[in-house]
Order: structure tokens, then C-alpha cells, then sequence
């Protein structure tokens, strides 16, 4: 339809352009007619003439020879030649001119020899004349024949006169038609400029309102463009300047007129904020991948002046229509402002974390003195039972409390980056033993049942040992915590494709559905039947779950509802390890202070616990045992890395222990350091050849078991 | 190891340094009942003071005291010829890694968390150990 629109305007002047050339050959051929017809209006009016002067001519040479006749005079007789020279030029041109019309050609036939005989007679008279006087004048003669000259002119006058009248009106009618055409024709031809002049007005204005509204746009873009607060270069494909709004000028240091057409990285020095190194530009990247690039992090930009600005920026394709590449557009932006907010934000955000920190160890303080002093309390006795329950309620919420600020610096911790995880490859079965047996003494006291259905083959995760404990230690505690005496709890492990799911299941209290999806909320609050002061739920859960995330893990919980028990779903990114335990390989060596099981075995119960507790100033996790028998019971469940053991040990040597603790598979790899008073070779022989790795002579060298726990691969 | 293995009733000197009065006084209520010769100081530079007379088995150190801080304080008293031998426990609430480590650092040879279990205290009074060198 466009096309036609399009196109009717110039169909429609070709039309009258067509009927104009049309009118114009009508005008030119009706005007040649009119040529025509007038012109045979000429000739006729010439052949009159030329019959009228033929008489004339006649008449002359008769009136001449009259004349002569009488008076012989020379001058007659010239005039009479004249006349005769006159008529004799006169007929022929008459017969040339009646060519066209035979019957006037009939009736010049017969009027020429009329002619010739009447000339004939006068010619014999003059003659005559000339040789002497006397001779008679045959006037009569001539007469007669003049008469039949004179008719047959007549006769041929009166055809021309009829042709004549004919002609004329014949020619009045061209003139009109030829006059008719040619008004047509200007007629046409005006319709024609008219039209014409029209269209081009049209076009000339469609054009003028194009160029304004163009140019309203450019201005209205021009004006968004400078009015931006974000830079803005166009480079053409060649990377070459092609526009700059103002605040681009402002931030390079360049103005318009001095960039274009130069090169960008001319102009748009980028450089990585801490390396310094130049930073790629990313209209190259663009006009490479033809692609969007986006925001580029740690980018500063040194304008012309040297002052620099940390800028965020993105650069796009310019496409034609065609999709060929016209060019690249760079926006950018000073975000001096955005880094000192989020600067800033970070660091409400970093004192808020250390001020619960800071918080957190303050309440410690007041919380030793309470202790103290109750167990002050305790030691004076109590014979009222009331002060003792006074007693025991004022020590237990100190426990309380105590756990509560643990969990809370141990979360500001986590939020604030600053728990180092030392991650190994972890056998699951040792890391839910370990948690399993810490829990024990409480399970034990509410006789409750754990059964473990830990499934067969690998169950391998990456994880720090201490924490991943940490997180199965609190499920398990809170199992055993909602859960009624002698109720039943479930640990069970499993791999399911590339992850380890390990679940906690109970028959306790169970969650209400208000509080399912808010349980890992720090404080998160609930109605509960057992006694809430067991504490620890307002924290925990909230530490189990960031330290999962920080293992690449997570944790679900779920309820059937009060007291249809409840649920804990734990899923771990399972490792492909070398499927050696701990101690193998992959641990991080060098000085580097590693937490360690360590058992202690010594009958000196005083000596054992001292040196645990020494040990734990390293951030080792000890137990304690005073025989070899304890030792050899303690050992599966809390797989020790490290056992120190005293040779003279009664009942169970410690040469027969360490074999005995060889064979378990928990402590078949751990690292066995015999402690004794006999450092001589024979003595050392016989403790490398029970199975031990290390010999320590007492009194031990806190020094040396330190730097020998540290070199432990 | 140099080991004071007396069993825990026939007392100890020990000097309890805190800047809470009440928490140090407890302590050495506390230690007292346990059978053993409790004295107080509430600074570093007190304690130093008390210390050089004193010359104590066991010092319970806190750290976070004004003035003289308790690892400077641990440190002065390990330089000390009358003091270099004492078991020096460290009383904070400070407890990670990094802070036992500072402690082994300025010379204790314990690191306890506030609020100390009586259990640890117990441990250490029955057989106190010197772990640093």
C-alpha cells in the first residue's frame, strides 16, 4: 500500500506530463493544419492575382499598342513590349499555380492560345505599324478574341472565388481548432506545472517537517545525552572518537574537539586499581565478540590531568539495520561516591559484628565470679534443699549463659570471615563417632536409645574436623534435649550420588509448623513442654547451618507436629578421598598448629589430666584414660590421632595396648607415643617394634611433645 | 617437666590477678575452701609487686587487665628470677586458637575460659604442670 501511495503521485504526473505532450502534438498539428489551410487561402488568392494581372497585362499591351499605333513614338512601343514581356511571364506561372486543379487546368488550356492569339494580332499590328504607316488597324479582331480571354478568365476567377470562400473558412475553422489545441495544451502544460510545482512543494515540506522533527530528535537525544549523569563515548569500528557528551569530557579530561577521531585508548587510560597494570578496554572486547560487555570490577580511569576516579563501566555494539557494526557506545561512572557507601556500609557492618564480638567476651567476666562463687555455695554444703535448688538453678543458667555467648561469638565469627577451616578429607563415621560420644553421657542420663545405621563403603567428606563434630555434636544434643527420657533417637549416614546425607531423627517434642521454617533463626523461640533452661536452641542451629554453608552443605529440618519428634536432614559434598583417614597426606604441615585427638594414657590420674589440659592450650581435643583397658574402650569412639601412653601401665602394658589399639581400624593409623623412663636403644628398640611411632622420655619436655605433635604430617 | 605432683589438698600459694574485684575474691574464696594460700592483686604492676614477695606456686593471670595486660604482666614474671618458675594460668574470655597461642606465647602454661569450669581448676590444682619452656 505504501508502495502505491508512493507511486500514484508520480503515475498521476506521468499522466499529465502524457496528456500535456498529447495536447501539445494536437496543438503543433492542428497549427500545421492551419499552415495548410491558409496557405491554400494564399494560393488561391495568387492564382486570382496573377489572373487579374494577366488581364492587366493584357489590357496594357493593347492600350500600348493603341497608343503606338497612333503615335509610333518608341516609348509606346517600350511600354508594349512590357506588357507583353509581363503577360508572357504571367501564363506560365499561372499554369504552374492551377497544377493542382485539373478543370482550371482545362479552362487555362483553352485560355492560353486565346492569350497567344490575341498577343499574335497585336505583335502583327505593331509589326505592321513598324514598316510603315498606313497600315489598317484590325481593332475588331483583337476584340473579339479579347473577349474570350476575358471569359475564360472570368469563368476561372469566379472557380478561384468559390475555392477562395471555401479556403477561408476552412482556415477559420483550423485557426480555431489550432487555437482550441494550443489553449488545451497550455492548459495541460499549466495543469501540469501546477501539479508538479504542488508535489514539490509537498515533498519540500514533508522534507522540512522530517528535518525538523530529525532535528528535534538529535536535540531532544543531544540534550538526554548531556543531561545524564553517566559518560558517554562513541567510538566508530576502527575504535576511533566519534562523540563524547560533556560528563565524559568532564572524567577523561578531554573535550569533544580534541578526541575525535582519535584513537580511544588515547583518551581512556584504564587501569586495574591494585596491579596498576592497564585494564582491558572493553569497546576492543566488544568490537572482537560483537557482544555486550559487562561491568568490569577494580577499574580506575586516569584522565588527562592525572586525577583518577574508580569507574564501573559497560560497553555495547552500535548495529545498523542490517546488523552490520556501526560502532561501540561506552557508558560510564564515577563510583567514588557508590565504593565510599559501600565502604562505609562495610564497616557499620564490621563494627556491628565486633561489637557483639567485644560483647560477647565482656559477658564472659561477670559470668566467672557467678560460677565461683556458687560453686562456692556448693562446697559450703547445703543442708536446706531449697538453698540447694537455689544453688543448682543459679549454676545452671550460668551454664546457660555460658553456651549462649559461646554460640554467639562463634556466629559473629562465622558472619565476620573469621573461622579458618582446616579441611581434610574426613571419614564420616569417625567425625558421628566422636559427636556420638560426646553426647553419650547426656543420652545415658535420660536413658535414652541411639541406634546408628551407618551405611557400608565410603563415606567420605572435606570438612574441618572440629567443626563438622561441632555440627553433630549440637543435633545430637538437641535430639537428646526435646526428646522425653527413654525416648529414641535415630543417627543414620548415607551417599546418595555425589553428596553424604546424614540424618538425625528423634521422638521428642517434634516443631510446630509456625516454628519449622524459622528453627535456624538465631533466637528463634517455640513452646516446648521439656524444661527450656537445657538451653542452647537459641543459638545452635543457626551456627550448624552457616558452618554447613561453609562446608558447601546444608541442613533441613522437619516435623510431623508436637511431639511427632522431628527431623534433621544434613547433606555434605561427598569426597573423593584417598580413603585414608586423617592423618594421611593431605593435612596441612609446618609449624602450622593443628587441633588433634589426643589420647592420654597414664594410671598418674593427676599427671594425665594436667598434661590433657596443657595440650588443650594448643587447641587439642584430649581424653583421658588411667588403664589400658579404659584406653582401649575410649579408643573407637573418640579415635584419637595422637595417643601418649605410658608404658608401665598396670594390668595392660602399654606395649600390649598399643598392639591391641593397632588392630582397631580408628586407631590402626594414629600416631603412638610411648612415654617412659628408659631411653636406652634396647628400650627403644623394643617400643618401635611394639608399634610405637615416637619414644618420650619422662619427665616429658612439654617443648618436645609440642614440636613432635607439630611436625605430625 | 618440673611437677609439683602434691595431690590437690595441701595447698598451694596462689596469686589470683583480676580487675573484678568480685570475680578475684570469689577465686580466692574459692581456693581457699579448696585448702590452699589464696592472695589478690587487681593490676599487673600490683601483681609483679606481689609476686617478687610472694613468690607464689601458681598465679591465675586474667589478661584483660588495665595498665600492665595480663601477657605482659606473664612475661614480666617469667623474666623474673623469683617468679620464672610459677605455673602461670591464663583467665579469659578470649578462647581461640589464636589467643591460646598468644598465651603460650608470653609463657602460660594453661588457658582457661571464662567462666572456668571448676573441673579444669581441680585438674590443674591436683597436679599442676609447667608446659612452657
Amino acid at each position: 500500500m505504501k508502495w502505491f501511495s508512493e507511486v500514484k503521485p508520480t503515475l498521476a504526473l506521468t499522466l499529465l506530463f502524457a496528456l500535456f505532450a498529447a495536447g501539445a502534438g494536437a496543438s503543433f498539428e492542428t497549427t500545421g493544419r492551419l499552415r495548410d489551410s491558409a496557405g491554400w487561402v494564399a494560393h488561391t488568392q495568387e492564382v486570382m492575382g496573377v489572373l487579374g494581372l494577366t488581364m492587366f497585362g493584357l489590357k496594357d499591351a493593347e492600350s500600348a499598342q493603341r497608343a503606338y499605333l497612333l503615335s509610333e513614338s518608341p516609348a509606346h512601343l517600350a511600354s508594349y513590349r512590357d506588357a507583353v514581356a509581363r503577360v508572357n511571364e504571367l501564363v506560365p506561372r499561372l499554369a504552374g499555380l492551377v497544377a493542382d486543379n485539373p478543370a482550371q487546368q482545362q479552362r487555362l488550356a483553352a485560355l492560353q492560345p486565346l492569350v497567344a492569339q490575341r498577343l499574335a494580332i497585336l505583335q502583327q499590328t505593331v509589326t505592321e505599324r513598324g514598316a510603315g504607316p498606313g497600315a489598317p488597324l484590325r481593332l475588331e479582331e483583337g476584340d473579339a478574341v479579347m473577349e474570350g480571354v476575358r471569359a475564360q478568365v472570368q469563368a476561372m476567377n469566379a472557380v478561384e472565388r468559390g475555392l477562395l470562400e471555401e479556403r477561408i473558412s476552412t482556415s477559420r475553422r483550423d485557426y480555431w481548432i489550432a487555437m482550441a489545441a494550443a489553449a488545451l495544451a497550455a492548459f495541460l502544460g499549466m495543469v501540469l506545472t501546477l501539479s508538479a510545482a504542488w508535489m514539490l512543494r509537498r515533498d519540500q515540506r514533508r522534507q522540512a517537517t522530517a528535518h525538523a522533527r530529525l532535528a528535534e530528535q538529535k536535540e531532544w537525544f543531544s540534550t538526554t545525552l548531556s543531561s545524564i549523569g553517566d559518560a558517554v563515548i562513541v567510538v566508530d569500528p576502527q575504535a576511533r572518537v566519534a562523540f563524547m557528551n560533556g560528563v565524559a569530557q568532564d572524567l577523561t579530561g578531554w573535550t569533544m574537539a580534541q578526541s575525535t577521531g582519535q584513537p580511544m585508548a588515547e583518551i581512556f587510560n584504564i587501569v586495574n586499581e591494585t596491579t596498576r597494570a592497564p585494564a582491558v578496554n572493553p569497546v576492543d572486547q566488544v568490537l572482537e565478540t560483537g557482544l555486550i560487555q559487562g561491568l568490569a570490577n577494580h577499574t580506575v580511569l586516569i584522565a588527562r590531568d592525572g586525577r583518577e576516579y574508580p569507574i564501573d563501566d559497560s560497553a555495547a555494539p552500535i548495529r545498523g539495520p542490517e546488523g552490520q557494526l556501526r560502532g561501540v557506545v561506552i557508558v560510564f561512572r564515577d563510583i567514588t561516591e557508590r565504593k565510599r557507601a559501600e565502604e562505609a556500609l562495610q564497616r557499620a557492618d564490621r563494627s556491628k559484628d565486633e561489637f557483639l564480638a567485644m560483647l560477647a567476651h565482656e559477658l564472659r567476666n561477670p559470668l566467672a565470679p557467678i560460677r565461683t562463687a556458687t560453686e562456692i555455695l556448693r562446697r559450703l554444703g547445703a543442708a536446706d534443699p531449697v538453698m540447694q535448688k537455689a544453688r543448682e538453678i543459679i549454676d545452671r543458667q550460668v551454664q546457660h549463659m555460658a553456651r549462649l555467648v559461646d554460640d554467639l561469638l562463634d556466629i559473629s565469627r562465622i558472619t565476620r570471615g573469621m573461622i579458618t577451616l582446616h579441611m581434610q578429607v574426613l571419614d564420616m563415621r569417625r567425625v558421628l563417632a566422636h559427636a556420638v560420644e560426646t553426647v553419650r553421657p547426656l543420652l545415658d542420663s535420660r536413658q535414652q536409645v541411639l541406634e546408628m545405621q551407618l551405611a557400608d563403603g565410603e563415606l567420605l567428606v572435606n570438612g574441618d574436623n572440629v567443626r563438622l563434630t561441632q555440627v553433630f555434636t549440637n543435633l545430637l544434643n538437641n535430639a537428646a534435649k526435646y526428646t522425653q527420657e527413654g525416648g529414641r533417637i535415630q543417627l543414620s549416614a548415607v551417599r546418595e550420588g555425589k553428596d553424604l546425607r546424614v540424618v538425625v531423627r528423634d521422638n521428642g517434642v517434634g516443631l510446630t509448623p509456625e516454628l519449622l521454617p524459622h528453627v535456624f533463626d538465631v533466637f528463634a523461640q517455640g513452646s516446648r513442654t521439656i524444661d527450656r533452661t537445657q538451653g542452647g536452641l537459641g543459638i545452635g542451629l543457626t551456627v550448624v547451618r552457616r558452618l554447613l554453608t561453609l562446608h558447601s552443605g546444608s541442613v533441613q529440618a522437619a516435623s510431623a507436629g508436637p511431639g511427632q519428634g522431628a527431623e534433621f536432614t544434613v547433606t555434605l559434598p561427598a569426597a573423593t578421598g584417598t580413603g585414608q583417614p586423617v592423618l594421611a597426606g593431605n593435612v596441612p604441615v609446618g609449624g602450622a598448629l593443628v587441633a588433634r585427638r589426643v589420647l592420654v594414657v597414664d594410671d598418674n590420674v593427676d599427671f594425665a589430666e594436667s598434661l590433657a589440659l596443657a595440650l588443650q592450650l594448643d587447641g587439642h581435643r584430649t581424653q583421658v584414660a588411667h588403664d589400658g583397658k579404659a584406653a582401649i574402650a575410649l579408643a573407637p569412639g573418640f579415635a584419637p590421632e595422637v595417643v601418649l601412653l605410658d608404658i608401665g601401665l598396670p594390668q595392660l602394658d602399654g606395649y600390649q595396648v598399643v598392639r591391641r589399639l593397632r588392630e582397631l581400624p580408628q586407631t590402626r593409623d594414629a600416631v603412638f607415643i610411648a612415654l617412659t623412663g628408659y631411653g636406652d636403644a634396647e628400650h627403644r628398640r623394643r617400643t618401635r617394634e611394639a608399634g610405637f611411632d615416637h619414644h618420650l622420655l619422662k619427665p616429658v619436655e612439654p617443648a618436645a611433645l609440642n614440636s613432635l605433635l607439630r611436625s605430625l604430617p | 617437666m618440673s611437677d609439683m605432683g602434691n595431690g590437690g589438698a595441701t595447698g598451694y600459694r596462689v596469686l589470683v590477678v583480676d580487675d573484678n574485684a568480685d570475680a578475684a575474691e570469689s577465686l580466692g574464696m574459692l581456693l581457699e575452701m579448696m585448702g590452699n594460700q589464696a592472695h589478690i592483686a587487681h593490676d599487673g604492676l600490683q601483681a609483679l609487686e606481689m609476686a617478687a614477695a610472694l613468690k607464689p606456686d601458681i598465679v591465675l593471670l586474667d589478661i584483660g587487665l588495665p595498665g600492665l595486660n595480663g601477657h605482659d604482666t606473664a612475661r614480666r614474671m617469667r623474666a623474673d628470677s623469683g617468679t620464672a618458675d610459677a605455673v602461670l594460668v591464663a583467665l579469659t574470655g578470649w578462647g581461640e586458637a589464636e589467643d591460646r597461642r598468644r598465651s603460650r606465647e608470653a609463657g602460660f602454661d594453661y588457658h582457661l575460659v571464662k567462666p572456668v569450669q571448676i573441673e579444669d581448676l581441680e585438674k590443674i590444682l591436683a597436679h599442676p604442670v609447667r608446659a612452657a619452656v
